[in-house]
Order: structure tokens, then C-alpha cells, then sequence
């Protein structure tokens, strides 16, 4: 990295935090601390939710994603902009109307307490994994392609995110979210621009036609298979559930709205989301497609993590074969964009296939080595160091740090919040606001020290950021249910919620185990489970086992 | 939902189905 690389990150990062601690000194409530003081408007709101979501993995991974198997994936994102309409048309007036901390506060309201603490329990075992994920992912890939120490960078970076976030609470987290965004997207665009800006030619028909010719532009697939994992159904029936259970019933993202001055400001933080996620995914993942077309012309390495590629014994064969297919697809890529006839479409399908199959050799030879064979991550941040200008290089690298602090600080602060909120302060009782101040930034650092040791202890995960979408699916789906039950089927009361909570989370553990279905049907499988097997209970026995049941933990 | 809210509702919504159909369109003239 040149100097003006360190100058730009470090100067990112520093006037980030150093702004947010100078402008947040003054949190001296509990209220500030652990709910942001209500006067959060409509655009830190918006910007801190995209913050939350966007984790230093979707910057790693989703390019990589998209250069391997095309924009699909943004089917992923099709259910989120219904779930933003839903949650700010019916419940977050509920949150606004109860003046709740957490969302698991409107369960005790609603059903009782055990309902409230098995549901909170669910989201701090999720997002307390979680958390660790989000730093120990960006760190293994710095490490491995900067080559700076994995565990100092995990301790580093988690250091960093644990000072600030227990010093300012939620309204730091909210403010450096803001900027931090700002810079994310920023790098972005820029990533883009410098990669259109190296592409083997400038006309847009030309550039998306040859990423076509390998597949890359499959974006939606009306399919009904069950087995696909993205296809357009769901996208949005199971991304719907996964956006009304991470906004809804996720803390960390609750608290982000719940901070704003009025319910209009955070119905409108929730709609400026619902309009710029999908184009801002597409601009991700189009930097993946466009990296697939600057390689056309250009020779990439068979295997983008380098330092495990030149470590696999026998490549050098692979290499040779790889050389040989990367040859011939250039050819095809030439011959098809000087006439893009039927016969040269054909012939370039067939060079793809060929360099992929060339690709699937490398990745089993890795696998049968190394154990994890898995290069995606790596391809966007490999074409950074490698190609990109200077200062740009260090100013996507504050992209994927900020992108890593921001979704850390959120899951951090949500933690504590909900530890105190939810567990700690009905049991300690009456105690002044200061006691409850302090019990605050004792719960977020100790919850910060945890992630950070999570991320010293991870092992190398099969795909980062599948690995932490189906760790929420398999919570989400019976926390969403327990919150739909509650808020319309208004017959059900607290123990048969409370069991049917628990028989879900069975249900969706057995079907992860035990069935290929797609992880976002889940969150649909474990929400209607709950609300079925709590109906059940309440309507099979209205006046006998479901009172009894009520009945047994008062005693 | 009250009418004063319908405009930004209807606004995701039309946006989402144009970004589909935006989306297909482009997956059925370059697959």
C-alpha cells in the first residue's frame, strides 16, 4: 500500500470516529444511551439502516458472488421493500405507540414474560454470533491479502468498534453509521467507475452481452423450484419474511428506527431504504459482473486466494490448463464482440464452460488439500490491490472496514440494550438513571469482547456471507412468528405463543438438518409454525389445557 | 394506511415491480 493508501484509510477512519465521539460527548442518560434520545431524522435513520445491513461481507463477498454465479442474487432483496411497507404502515406504530427500548418489550405487554425473554434470548444468541462473524470475515480476508496478522486485525478492529460504540451508545452508533455510509457508497461507485473505465470495450449492450454469453446475467428466475436458493419467489415471499423478521424483530435494527424524533421520521427512514436497496445491490453486484468482463481480455489467476493457490501442491498442471482455456475464451470473447452472431455466442458459451470447468479442477484440488475451497471472497479485493489507482486503494479498504464497524457497532449496542432492557432491569429492579447508564456500556463492552473472542476462535467458515444469512434464518422464522401471532391472532395467549416459539425453532432445526429446502424458506416455515401450533394449542383447549398451561408458571 | 402515507407505499411498490420487470427485461435479452 502507498502512503497516500494509508493516508486516505486511516483519515477515513479516524474523522469517523474522532467527529462521533467529539459530537456525541454528551450522552449522559440511559435514555440517550440505550435508545438514541429521539431525534434522529428521516435520513440518519435510512442511512443507518443500510449501515446495519451492510456488512463488511456484502462489499467482500457479493462481487465475488456475482463473478461466479451472476446477479441472482439480488432476487435475495425483491421481498425487502414489501417488508418496508408492512412494518411502517402496522407495527412500528405498535413500537411507537408502547414506548418500547426493544421490540421484545410489546411480547411481555402482549403474552408475558417468558415469551418476551425466550424471543430476546433467540436474538442475542443470533446476533452475538453474528457479531463475531462480522469482524473475523473482513479480517481473514485483509489478512490473507495484505498480509497483515489475522488476530491483531481482529483484535484491532474489535477494539476499535468497543471504544467507540460504549462510549456514545446508540447515538454514536447512529452517527458514524451516517458517515460511514456515505463513504461506502461513495466507494463504490467509484469501484465501478474504475472497473468500466478498464473494461475491453465501452459500449454497455456489448459489456452486458458477453457477460450474458456465461450466464452472468440470469438476474431472475421465475422458476418455482424449491431447491433453487434465489429464485423470484423467493425473493420475495421468503425475502419478505427475512425483512419483516430482521427489521421487525431484530434489535439491532429496531433500535435504529425507534431512535427517530417522530414516527414520521422513521416511516420515512424505512421508505428511503425500501427505494435504494435494490438499485445499491445491483451496483455491488454489477461490480462483480463487469470484474467477469474485464477478465475476458485480461488473465486472471484459476484461484483468487493467491497465498492458498501457491501453497496447493500440483498446481502448476492446472495452471498450464488454465493458461490454455483463458486463451482460447479471449479468442472467443474477440471474435463474438466483432460479430455477435448465433455461431460466435456459441463458440464463446463453450470457452466459458470450458475455463469454468478448468476452475471446478482448481477448486477440488484446493478442497482436497486445505479442507475450505472457497475464492469468491477474494476476487474483488484482489482486483483492488492489484489494479486500482492510488487513494482509491485505500479508500475502498475504509469501504469494507467502515462497512465491518458499522454492522458490528449496531449489533453491539442492540445487544446491550436488549441485555439490560429485557433481562437485566427486571430483575435489578428501581436503581437511578446513572446505575442503569453504567449497566449499559458494562453489557455493550462485554458483549464486544465476546464477539471479538468469537472471532478469535472462528474457524474458516464455508461462505461468509451464506453462513450469516442462514444463522439469521434459522432464528428469524419463529421470532417473526411469535411477533405476528401477537400482533393478529388475537386469541392466542402467552404459554401456547411461548410453545409454539420453541416447537418452530425445532422445526426449522430439523428441516436445516434434515432437508435440502432453501434457507430463506425457512424464516416462512418457522414463522407459520409458530402461528399454527400456537393456534392449535389456544383452539383445541379454550378453557382447559391452554388455561392450565397459563396457569402452571404463575405459580 | 391513511391516504398521506399511500403515496410513499404505492412509490416502493411501483418502484420494486419496475425494478423487476427492469430486471427480467434485461435477464431475457442477455441469457
Amino acid at each position: 500500500m502507498s502512503a497516500l493508501d494509508i493516508v486516505v484509510l486511516f483519515g477515513t477512519l479516524g474523522t469517523i470516529i474522532g467527529v462521533g465521539l467529539w459530537k456525541e460527548r454528551g450522552v449522559k442518560t440511559a435514555e440517550q444511551y440505550l435508545r438514541g434520545g429521539n431525534d434522529a431524522k428521516w435520513w440518519t435513520i435510512g442511512l443507518s439502516i443500510m449501515a446495519t445491513q451492510a456488512s463488511a461481507i456484502t462489499f467482500l463477498s457479493m462481487p465475488g458472488q456475482a463473478f461466479e454465479d451472476g446477479m441472482g442474487f439480488v432476487q435475495f432483496y425483491f421481498g425487502q421493500p414489501i417488508a418496508m411497507v408492512l412494518l411502517a404502515a402496522f407495527i412500528v406504530p405498535i413500537f411507537y405507540r408502547l414506548k418500547v427500548y426493544t421490540a421484545y418489550e410489546y411480547l411481555q405487554s402482549r403474552f408475558d414474560r417468558k415469551t418476551r425473554e425466550l424471543t430476546a434470548l433467540l436474538f442475542l444468541i443470533s446476533r452475538g454470533l453474528a457479531a463475531g462473524v462480522s469482524i473475523y470475515a473482513p479480517a481473514i480476508v485483509l489478512s490473507a491479502v495484505l498480509g497483515w496478522n489475522l488476530q491483531l486485525l481482529n483484535v484491532v478492529l474489535g477494539g476499535v468498534v468497543i471504544l467507540y460504540t460504549v462510549t456514545g451508545g446508540t447515538r454514536i452508533v447512529a452517527r458514524t453509521q451516517t458517515y460511514q455510509m456515505v463513504i461506502m457508497l461513495t466507494g463504490m461507485i467509484v469501484a465501478a467507475a474504475v472497473i468500466a473505465s478498464r473494461l475491453p470495450t465501452h459500449s454497455l449492450h456489448e459489456t452486458l452481452s458477453l457477460a450474458g454469453a456465461a450466464g452472468k446475467m440470469k438476474i431472475v428466475d421465475p422458476s418455482l423450484r424449491l431447491d433453487t436458493r434465489y429464485t423470484l419467489w423467493s425473493g420475495l415471499l421468503g425475502g419478505l419474511f427475512v425483512g419483516l423478521a430482521y427489521f421487525g424483530t431484530d434489535q439491532s435494527q429496531v433500535q435504529r428506527y425507534l431512535s427517530g424524533e417522530s414516527l414520521k421520521q422513521s416511516r420515512l427512514g424505512l421508505m428511503f431504504n425500501g427505494l435504494v436497496k435494490i438499485p445499491m445491490q445491483c451496483l455491488i453486484l454489477a461490480v462483480g459482473v463487469l470484474l467477469f468482463v474485464f477478465y475476458a481480455y485480461q488473465e486472471p489467476p484459476v484461484w483468487f486466494a493467491r497465498a492458498q493457490w501457491a501453497a496447493t501442491a500440483g498446481h502448476e498442471v492446472i495452471d498450464t490448463k488454465w493458461h490454455e482455456a483463458f486463451t482460447a475464451r479471449k479468442a472467443a470473447s474477440q471474435a463474438f464482440l466483432a460479430d455477435s452472431n448465433v455461431e460466435n455466442r456459441k463458440a464463446l458459451v463453450v470457452a466459458n464452460a470450458a475455463a469454468s470447468a478448468v476452475r471446478k479442477e482448481a477448486r477440488t484440488l484446493v478442497s482436497a488439500q486445505h479442507g475450505s475451497a472457497q475464492d469468491t471472497d477474494f476476487v474483488f479485493i484482489d482486483f483492488v490491490v492489484r489494479e486500482f489507482p492510488r487513494g482509491a486503494i485505500g479508500l475502498l479498504l475504509a469501504v469494507i472496514l467502515c462497512a465491518s464497524m458499522s454492522a458490528v457497532a449496531a449489533a453491539l449496542s442492540s445487544l446491550g440494550t436488549t441485555t439490560v432492557i429485557d433481562f437485566y432491569k427486571p430483575r435489578r429492579g428501581a436503581a437511578d438513571d446513572k446505575h442503569y447508564l453504567r449497566a449499559g456500556k458494562l453489557f455493550t463492552a462485554g458483549w464486544g469482547v465476546l464477539a471479538v473472542a468469537f472471532a478469535v476462535f472462528a474457524a474458516h467458515l464455508e461462505n461468509l456471507i451464506q453462513a450469516v444469512n442462514i444463522l439469521g434464518s434459522i432464528f428469524y422464522g419463529p421470532m417473526l412468528g411469535v411477533f405476528l401471532t401477537g400482533f393478529f391472532l388475537k386469541w392466542v395467549r402467552g404459554t401456547a405463543a411461548f410453545i409454539g416459539t420453541l416447537v418452530a425453532e425445532a422445526v426449522v432445526l430439523a428441516v436445516w438438518l434434515g432437508t435440502d429446502i432453501g434457507f430463506l424458506w425457512y424464516n416462512v416455515i418457522g414463522c407459520f409454525a409458530v402461528m399454527i401450533v400456537a393456534t392449535l394449542l389456544s383452539a383445541r383447549t379454550p378453557a382447559s389445557i391452554a388455561k392450565a398451561l397459563e396457569k402452571r408458571p404463575q405459580r | 394506511m391513511n391516504e398521506r402515507w399511500g403515496f410513499w407505499y404505492g412509490a416502493v411498490l411501483a418502484t420494486l415491480v419496475v425494478s423487476i420487470t427492469g430486471l427480467y427485461v434485461i435477464t431475457r435479452v442477455y441469457s
